[in-house]
């Protein structure tokens, strides 16, 4: 059974495979241009460890910025060598996290979706590491039947997965093209409101023109009964 | 795949490492496993070696040693990367970066390991010698870059099955690269120093520029040999 349930799992390679961005057990992406990923803060030990990592990532920072306070130092010279390099270095620090940061959050954002399916990944990992100590628990009684149902439900969970992975990468990467999509829908509408709107136009001018020739002919059968009427009259003098 | 097991990988199965890097295989993860990791390990030998004189002294040289290692390996990387290219190498950037990281990590990992003889010397020395210090480390710093750039040199050689004829100049040109990284990493040391800082004299960040890495060894090679005498 064990040996069925391994080929339902979803690798770390696979999942790049599919979504072609690199997963580990925290971070989307490498902490390199990555993403946190939040959802796995859940213990406070958990969050220590971030912070450590945190605080780490500052240090190594601080410390690459080494040659902007020797520059400096160079520069300015008069305030003191070690003061002008460690406030540069801070400084340079300081704004690189603030960078860095800005970074993630907006990546963060592109990848709300991605990150909604890594945890629906990780359910679905539970669920089978749950079946796996199942079946081991059921061995312990006597042979295993398996479950050809059970197996198909995990199947096509997997499968739903696999789908969801492979649509939000082309949703993330033609993301350009959706949005050119919908200002074409957009455009489309438009259009559409024009043309009816000149449409209405036309049969307006129609309106108008029929309207403009039933005065003129009521005003020329006026004038033509006004003439008879006048004619009569002047005959009847005579 | 945690950022440990990245580097618990390069020490197990260097093989499957070295080929994960050869086929892109989680670049970035390996990336960021190996800064985080050569840097802490850095850092740990650095403030070992810098409570030989003071506490500040050691916040600062846990500061200044990883900084040395890894600074070394950006400065030096380009040159490295576009003479490959330039003589037909196909490996990205990312690539050539993950290869020197992984040296740098193999150094930081090997100085952890001496990390318990340094301390040895430290607590043992009876009259803070620091000239004795200073060439243990000299020592030990030879000896690991020694091992980490034949570990480059191993990982990085181009394949031999390769037909290209220009893969004698690319191990020419690590060859070279190897012995620019040597140059630039003293040199950058010197820049840094002190890393040990001197018993029983005043806390500086950093010492007015003076000479260079070679003066410096030579220095404490006479100060022993006038002791001796």
């Amino acid at each position: 059974m064990a040996v069925d349930l391994q080929g339902l799992n979803l690798s770390a390679r696979e999942i790049e495979q599919l979504s072609g961005l690199e997963v580990s057990d925290r971070w989307v992406g490498g902490m390199l241009g990555g993403v946190y990923r939040f959802s796995h803060l859940q213990s406070p030990m958990e969050w220590v460890g971030w912070l450590f990592f945190e605080g780490l990532a500052g240090v190594m920072l601080f410390s690459f910025t080494l040659p902007i306070g020797l520059g400096m130092a160079r520069l300015l010279p008069i305030f003191g060598e070690t003061r002008v390099m460690l406030v540069s270095m801070g400084v340079s620090t300081v704004l690189g996290m603030a960078v860095w940061y800005g970074y993630r959050l907006r990546k963060g954002r592109s990848l709300q979706t991605f990150m909604h399916l890594l945890d629906e990944i990780d359910q679905y990992h539970k669920v089978l590491q749950a079946v796996v100590v199942l079946d081991q628990l059921a061995t312990v009684r006597g042979p295993v039947l398996q479950s050809p149902e059970r197996l198909e439900a995990l199947q096509i969970t997997r499968d739903c997965l696999v789908t969801g992975l492979r649509t939000e990468r082309i949703m993330r990467e033609r993301g350009g093209f959706f949005a050119q999509l919908q200002d074409g829908f957009e455009h489309l509408d438009q259009s559409l409101a024009l043309l009816k709107a000149s449409e209405m136009q036309v049969q307006a001018d129609e309106y108008a023109t029929i309207l403009q020739q039933s005065l003129l002919i009521g005003e020329r059968v006026q004038q033509e009964l006004y003439q008879l009427m006048t004619e009569g009259r002047s005959h009847h003098v005579l | 795949m945690s950022y440990l097991d990245v580097f618990v990988e390069l020490l197990k199965d260097r093989k499957t490492f070295l080929d994960e890097i050869h086929n892109q295989v989680q670049l970035k993860t390996k990336i960021s496993a190996l800064l985080i990791c050569s840097f802490a390990c850095f850092a740990f030998y650095g403030a070992i070696i810098g409570a030989f004189s003071s506490p500040q002294q050691a916040i600062a040289s846990a500061v200044k040693l990883p900084a040395l290692y890894l600074l070394t390996l950006i400065v030096c990387l380009p040159a490295l990367y576009i003479f490959n290219v330039l003589f037909g190498s196909t490996k990205s950037i990312a690539q050539h970066f993950t290869y020197v990281l992984s040296t740098a990590a193999v150094i930081a990992l090997l100085l952890c390991g001496f990390a318990p003889v340094t301390l040895f010397f430290l607590i043992t020395i009876t009259n803070r010698d620091y000239s004795f210090f200073l060439l243990l480390n000299v020592a030990i710093f030879a000896l690991t870059g020694v091992f980490g750039v034949s570990f480059l040199h191993q990982a990085m050689r181009p394949d031999t099955e390769e037909t290209d004829s220009n893969v004698k100049i690319r191990t020419k040109i690590l060859r070279l690269w190897l012995v620019l990284y040597g140059f630039v990493g003293s040199q950058l040391g010197w820049t840094l120093r002190p890393f040990f800082g001197a018993y029983a004299e005043k806390f500086q960040v950093f010492r007015p520029h003076s000479g260079n890495f070679l003066t410096g060894v030579w220095n404490a090679i006479a100060n022993i040999m006038m002791g001796a005498g």
